[in-house]
């Protein structure tokens, strides 16, 4: 029987390397469900990380959702990428830091003063240390606090550093410290119009290239747990929740 | 003698469907990505059945409403298969009178005609052995026709009866110009074709009075009128040139509506109502009509209906089909059609099909439980979530 996991990823091209990467630690084939970007019929998550967010914070009861449908859900795992510490404000909402008259009252993501562009958080937020294990535990935290009432032990968070897209560039080159390399999309990936033959899109990540990338990603799975930390800490999670 | 119901299908080696079987109830309504096998599920029913109460050809194929494809790609043809199996293969369990029966075929596709052969069938009775044969028995008999209704081993009448119970099954997909009778339905089957043809007569079939109640086979008129809220009344005759423009082609007989909102005197045909009407009556004839099959399959039950309407309509239509024992096989891409279903009678079952790694279809049955049904969540939720499956994966 066919383990089935849901994923709760902030896009489809994070989708395909998270199915890619767990059939491989699993050493099987496993049903999955796309939970997210976007499933809903009102469209009320969006995509990206406040979709992964949003998911988190407006789940009722994965407990629930996981035993009272049958088959059911075995497992989640939910990604964020790491980039969103460096970058987005929002997260850094509640960090010790921070001074805001707001800070506490609202979902970060619902904050009025967000939403104007006021919010005075300064990046890079001097609440923690810096580095690829501080920058991972920091987003998890920020959505183990919108799962606090859900039971996780069947519920895995894995936060890819700097994206996916360094996993792949780990699969493909081997490059040491690729988790401290921001935007590899852009800068390594997207560069050229092929990377290690495959055509690249500009901007575009389209799912037919990281059918391919992702088949790599798993194929070397070996090697990107040993340039990257986060690929590390998902096989270690993955094997917590499912093996 | 008590009512005929399917325990299992099992289809092998045929189109996308490498491996599949399923326990089906009464009313199965199957949902999933365009592409993920869900109408192939549907032939591949029609093809059983043809296999078991006649031949498999070109017209017997199109008599049910399956698409008739290349001989080479009724087989599975997927990358992972190193070695092709010969047959295609087929069998279908059901229980009759308190006795399990069972009929398996395997069947080489056309090679120099338009028939397929039979390789090999067989019925159990209890797990017993009834009848065989194969292209090894002693007897030679003829390999492109389907001895279930014609062996001696078989002539009980509970064979017969499910003979007949899955002998009639088409595949209908009714479409908008055959419902309102401007052309005519090219699969004409007794009382309703395939594509809607002759809806008019089937209609008139079930319309009747029971005491001072009018009625629309087992349904109050009045319950059926609040399916079609815009109509007073409806009835069928023939056409006159008072409610139909000469210039429109018609049928022998026609339905006639009155709209609630106009004056008596502005009746009006099928050609002139809203498609959704039609729809809605031909779903239920085909529930209710006594001559219509007691098995058979809708593709794209929701098609033409607004989506409450499809909620409501799929509600009263599987009550409709538990009644009669007939048993219903349909697809939909309509999330409210879910919500019509009520799956806490095991009767009614939810099925949702995906492809795997390999691209072989996957069937599986869903079932929630009542809590979390209860909890905010109906189905049509869920299924958009993503929390059941049968959605494509990447969009």
């Amino acid at each position: 029987m066919k383990k089935v996991i849901g994923i709760v990823s902030e896009g489809p091209t994070d989708y395909l390397v998270l199915k890619a990467v767990i059939d491989k630690i699993t050493g099987k084939e496993n049903r999955y469900l796309p939970l997210q970007p976007e499933p809903d019929m009102l469209g009320r998550y969006g995509n990206g990380w406040k979709g992964v967010w949003r998911w988190c914070k407006e789940t009722e009861s994965m407990g629930m959702l996981m035993q009272e449908i049958q088959p059911s859900i075995d497992a989640i795992v939910i990604q964020m990428d790491g980039d969103v510490v460096r970058k987005e404000k929002e997260v850094h909402c509640r960090c010790e830091t921070t001074v805001c008259d707001e800070k506490g009252k609202a979902f970060p993501l619902y904050c009025d003063k967000a939403a104007v562009s006021k919010c005075p958080v300064e990046l890079p937020c001097l609440s923690h240390d810096e580095g690829i294990p501080a920058m991972i535990d920091h987003l998890k935290s920020v959505l183990e606090t919108e799962l606090e009432n859900e039971d996780m032990a069947h519920i895995a968070i894995t936060i890819p550093c700097d994206s996916t897209d360094a996993w792949v560039v780990a699969a493909y080159d081997g490059l040491d410290d690729i988790e401290m390399f921001q935007d590899p999309w852009d800068r390594i990936i997207a560069k050229g119009k092929y990377y290690h033959g495959i055509r690249v899109r500009g901007n575009k990540k389209s799912t037919n290239t990281y059918q391919l990338f992702s088949g790599k990603v798993a194929e070397c799975w070996n090697t990107v747990t040993e340039k990257c930390r986060s690929a590390e800490i998902l096989e270690k999670e993955v094997r917590r929740i499912l093996m | 003698m008590s009512e005929m119901k399917l325990k299992k299908i099992t289809i092998q080696n045929f189109k996308s469907l490498y491996d599949v079987s399923f326990e089906p109830g009464r009313v199965n309504v199957f949902i999933g990505a365009n592409g993920s096998g869900k109408s192939s599920i549907l032939e591949a029913i029609g093809v059983l059945s043809a296999a078991m109460t006649d031949r498999v050809n070109t017209v017997s194929l199109q008599r049910k409403g399956v698409r008739l494809s290349t001989s080479a790609l009724y087989k599975s043809k997927f990358l992972s298969i190193e070695k092709e199996s010969k047959t295609v293969d087929f069998s279908v369990g059901w229980k009759l009178a308190g006795h399990d029966y069972e009929y398996m075929n395997h069947m080489t596709v056309p090679v120099d005609d338009d028939s397929w052969k039979y390789f090999a069938e067989s019925v159990t009775c209890d797990g017993a052995s009834v009848y065989g044969r194969s292209n090894r028995s002693s007897a030679q008999l003829n390999n492109k026709i389907g001895y279930f209704t014609i062996s001696e081993a078989l002539s009980a009448s509970e064979y017969s009866t499910a003979a007949k119970y899955i002998g009639d099954y088409g595949i209908y997909q009714p479409d908008t110009l055959t419902l309102r009778g401007t052309v005519a339905d090219p699969i004409q089957t007794n009382p309703i074709g395939l594509n809607g043809g002759r809806l008019a007569e089937a209609i008139q079939d079930l319309l009747h009075e029971e005491g001072e109640d009018a009625m629309f086979g087992s349904m109050f008129m009045e319950d059926m009128l609040e399916l079609i809220d815009w109509a007073s009344d409806f009835k069928v005759g023939k056409p006159k040139k008072t409610i139909l423009n000469p210039g429109v082609p018609t049928t022998q007989e026609i339905i006639e509506f009155r709209d609630k909102y106009l004056k008596d005197t502005a009746s009006f045909t099928g050609y002139d109502a809203s498609e959704g009407a039609l729809y809605v009556l031909f779903m239920l004839s085909l529930a209710m009509h006594e001559k219509a099959p007691k098995m058979f399959a809708i593709d794209s039950f929701d098609h033409a209906m607004n989506p409450r309407l499809a909620r409501k309509v799929a509600e009263v239509f599987s009550r409709k089909i538990i009644e009669e024992n007939k048993t219903v096989f349909m697809t939909t891409h309509n999330p409210l059609v879910l919500d019509g279903l009520d799956l806490s009678n095991d009767d009614i079952r939810l099925f949702t099909t995906d492809r795997n790694k390999q691209g072989h279809v996957e069937v599986r049955r869903v079932q929630v439980s009542e809590k979390l049904l209860k909890m905010n969540q109906p189905l049509s939720r869920l299924w958009i979530n993503g929390v059941l499956g049968g959605v494509p994966e990447l969009l």
